[in-house]
């Protein structure tokens, strides 16, 4: 019998884990993105070494063109966590339209200095960004989640509301704030990979005056609609986290509350407060998750939006 | 330094037999043998007439690549000290460099072969030079162009980003 040689098809996404690993190591992080979608070989090597690595600067998403003219674009957090690999740099609805350009979103990494251009399928608005995918809504309240760097895109339930976020999405204002995903891939199986966004809207109604706030969630394959949690016309959300299997939500006025009872079809609107409220004197409040702890970060600012300090303070999440 | 070759000392040239995973004897000086951390390693402690190694993970065609590369390092040492030695002016460093870079641009299943073998063997430099290879390969393609370069079926049942 005549021997053959040992490469066969699927040879190098059977590669031992300590080859791919040394592979990995000399991968810039744009590079090792990319492999980690090759193959769920490769992607269950590289997930350690780039979450060890998201802990680098993040990127940003630049607008493609800067409107000088453009009002108040100095009052806004332009911040968002985007599974701190990048950032997104508006909050700013009316600028969300400058940020493609020629169908391509442009990072900025801080760290190369460099701009990497990606393709978008079409001119939806970001809304949030979590886990490396891109939350996005079209003029017809059409949502999607897309990753940039896979070009997948799952469509979600269209977040329609009283008919009334069609009209907002055209005035240009705010009425999406955050949005937040969760991915369950501590398996390899995708049957046991459940994605649980969260949105905080507020719809305001056509003399400005506020209608109605909400957070709402949704799990691509198991709800067709968004479920909104809580009551309505509570206070305005500022930030959306998953931590250690809670869904945390921070308020306007600094409260931070628990989500529960997502998990088992029966979701249960309910939320459960971890921190009493403070008062109103600061300017933005954050939270921020760390191997360790649960983190409500607050920024004081002066009058003309110079921070002042921040205070950090650690969240007592055992009781709830 | 990191080879334990000094070229002042020349023993009589000694030879190993290195055997094919398909049954191919290779009769190589031991130095160059030695280039393998994995042949080395209790290397002195086999009988001088036993010194023959059975490489079950290594094809022929792959042996001979391996065999061309450690020879040509084992020689280049030892120009490069000899010209060190003599203070007179080398590229030997630059010539190596350049030397690896031609014998790395081969398919990606020579690749395969190669980088398996050098990791069997313990050949850190060679290894290095593969892993290198691979990941200059990667670099700056899409996952699909990466899938296709490397022969990689994309198995979206077991995908958990797959959209369907």
């Amino acid at each position: 019998m005549e021997m053959t040689k040992g490469v066969s098809p699927g040879s190098w996404s059977q590669l031992p884990d300590e080859l791919l690993s040394l592979i990995n190591e000399r991968l810039s992080l744009l590079d090792l993105i990319r492999f980690s979608c090759v193959c769920p070989t490769w992607r269950s090597v590289s997930a350690s070494e780039i979450s060890h690595r998201r802990y680098q600067l993040p990127w940003l998403i630049l607008p493609n063109e800067v409107e000088p003219n453009e009002e108040d674009s100095s009052s806004h957090d332009p911040f968002i966590r985007f599974g701190g690999i990048y950032t997104l740099i508006s909050r700013m609805h009316r600028k969300q339209d400058t940020i493609y350009r020629d169908g391509l979103l442009s990072f900025y990494s801080i760290l190369e200095s460099k701009i990497y251009k990606v393709e978008m399928p079409d001119k939806h608005r970001i809304c949030g960004t979590s886990y490396g995918w891109l939350i996005t809504i079209g003029e017809n309240s059409d949502m999607r989640l897309f990753h940039p760097f896979t070009g997948k895109v799952l469509d979600l339930p269209p977040l329609k509301f009283r008919q009334c976020l069609r009209y907002k999405y055209r005035l240009g204002t705010g009425f999406l704030y955050n949005a937040t995903i969760n991915t369950n891939t501590n398996s390899r199986n995708a049957t046991q990979t459940t994605f649980v966004i969260f949105v905080w809207m507020s719809v305001p109604s056509l003399h400005g005056k506020i209608l109605c706030k909400r957070l709402l969630f949704t799990r691509p394959g198991k709800n067709d609609s968004w479920i909104a949690v809580g009551i309505e016309c509570e206070s305005h959300y500022n930030d959306l986290l998953y931590y250690k299997g809670e869904y945390y939500g921070l308020l306007f006025d600094g409260e931070v509350v628990v989500v529960k009872g997502l998990a088992d079809g029966a979701p249960l609107r309910t939320t459960s407060r971890v921190t009493s409220s403070d008062n109103f004197d600061f300017s933005s409040v954050y939270l921020v998750a760390t191997s360790l702890d649960l983190l409500k970060v607050t920024r004081f600012c002066d009058n003309s939006e110079a921070t002042l300090r921040f205070v950090v303070q650690k969240l007592d999440i055992g009781k709830s | 330094m990191k080879d334990s070759f000094n070229p002042s000392i020349e023993p009589p040239k000694k030879t190993v037999t290195l055997v094919s995973s398909d049954g191919y004897d290779f009769e190589v000086e031991e130095e160059v043998a030695l280039e393998s951390q994995v042949i080395k390693d209790g290397f002195e402690d086999k009988a001088v007439d036993d010194r023959e190694y059975l490489l079950f993970n290594v094809h022929s065609d792959t042996l001979e690549l391996i065999i061309k590369y450690c020879e040509k390092h084992v020689s280049s040492r030892k120009s490069i000290s000899a010209a060190a030695a003599s203070s007179s002016s080398s590229n030997g460093e630059e010539a190596l460099k350049e030397w690896d870079e031609h014998f790395i641009s081969v398919d990606t299943n020579t690749l395969y072969d190669i980088l398996m073998a050098a990791d069997y063997l313990n050949i850190k430099s060679l290894l290095d030079l593969a892993i290198q290879k691979v990941a200059d390969t990667i670099h700056g393609r899409s996952p699909e162009q990466i899938r296709k370069k490397f022969n990689i079926e994309n198995d979206s049942i077991i995908d958990p980003w797959a959209s369907e």
